[in-house]
């Protein structure tokens, strides 16, 4: 749109009374143009009333506040870390209670969480281990299940596996 | 945008300062403390909470130059975090009274025209409280900090058309609430 926006179209503008497309390319045209912008803006009914409005007081001292607290070192998240290290002692108590390679395997989330916490702990803005924590649930109690499969074959019963609908010996 | 002293040095801070110039750091707090608190102020209604917003704002202004996409205009970025922190604020203060009424400063006696145009402000001042976030935030950024429409869409990370669709329905129901009160538009 080259040309000055027509009165009544602009009025429809600001009565916010046009299609989407129709007042997109209006609004990019007053962006560009101050004169139509200027008188756009004295057609809205509220406009000296805007410009009545006295701007809030600026607290004292509060650039100030900003700078001290810009400068101060960024504290590690607390939760995360405390988080991150449960992850860490539960990995180490299943290896020691489980000792099991397969075990270990699986719970390379539980590490990779406890990976994450440190990293939180020096802020290098890895993943957190509140996100992972759910996943590292889940593949724990898999992998406590498979142990407790293979360690004691007979206490718990085997799932009925099907191939085109036969049951394997 | 307002136009302020020294804008067209912002670049070159906002370089300076990402390279951990101290100087240009306070420029840029300096320039932008003002226009930060009075979006946070507009948005939270309470003195308290727009203060702690702002202070939030501009350490994360600092701390995250290094992510400032150079081609999108600052002042965009800047009331990007603000709007982003107030609503974080809101999050967190829910609890407590949100529509505290409003602080008032005694202006003393004035004449009989000043004192129409203040109470016409002031009643805008209070259907603009009235409004939702959603639709405050893009008046505010419009009619106060004089973004352009095509940067409240930047600002906000919202499709122009959104953005009008947003400023149309908030200029209806403000003008609603503020006839509704009394006032004539």
């Amino acid at each position: 749109m080259s040309e000055h926006v027509p009165e009544d179209l602009l009025v429809a503008f600001v009565e916010g009374e046009m299609g989407e497309q129709l007042s997109i390319h209006i609004a990019e045209h007053l962006d560009s143009c101050p004169m139509c912008a200027t008188r756009a803006a004295c057609l809205e009914p509220l406009g000296p009333a805007f410009a009545a409005m006295e701007d809030p007081e600026v607290p004292e001292g509060l650039a100030a506040a900003v700078l001290a607290a810009a400068a101060e070192e960024e504290r590690p998240p607390q939760l995360e870390i405390a988080v991150g290290i449960g992850l860490l002692v539960a990995a180490i108590g299943v290896f020691v209670l489980l000792g099991e390679p397969l075990a270990l395997a699986s719970h390379g989330m539980v590490w990779l969480g406890a990976l994450s916490a440190a990293g939180k702990a020096l802020l290098l803005g890895l993943p957190s281990p509140i996100v992972m924590l759910p996943v590292t649930v889940v593949l724990g109690a898999a992998s406590a299940l498979l142990f407790a499969r293979a360690a004691w074959p007979d206490a718990l019963p085997e799932p009925p596996l099907r191939l085109a609908g036969r049951r394997l010996p | 945008m307002r136009l302020h002293h020294g804008e067209d040095l912002e670049p070159a801070r906002i370089a300076a300062a990402r390279d951990g110039d101290e100087s240009a750091k306070a420029w840029l707090v300096d320039r932008w403390t003002a226009p930060t608190y009075r979006f946070c102020r507009r948005m939270l209604k309470n003195d308290e909470d727009a203060r702690d917003a702002a202070q939030e704002t501009l350490v994360k202004v600092l701390r995250n130059l290094d992510q400032y996409d150079a081609s999108r205009k600052f002042s965009t970025w800047v009331f990007g975090i603000a709007r982003n922190t107030c609503i974080d604020e809101h999050r967190r203060r829910k609890r407590r009274v949100w529509d505290e009424p409003r602080d008032t400063v005694d202006t003393g006696p004035t004449p009989l025209q000043v004192a129409s145009t203040n109470e016409r402000a002031e009643r805008l001042s209070s259907a603009l409280e009235g409004l939702p976030p959603m639709y405050r935030e893009v008046l505010v950024l419009y009619h106060f900090e004089h973004l352009k429409y095509c940067e409240i869409a930047e600002a906000l990370d919202l499709p122009m058309g959104t953005v009008m669709n947003r400023i149309f329905r908030a200029r209806r129901k403000l003008r609603d609430i503020y006839e509704e009160s009394g006032g004539e538009s």
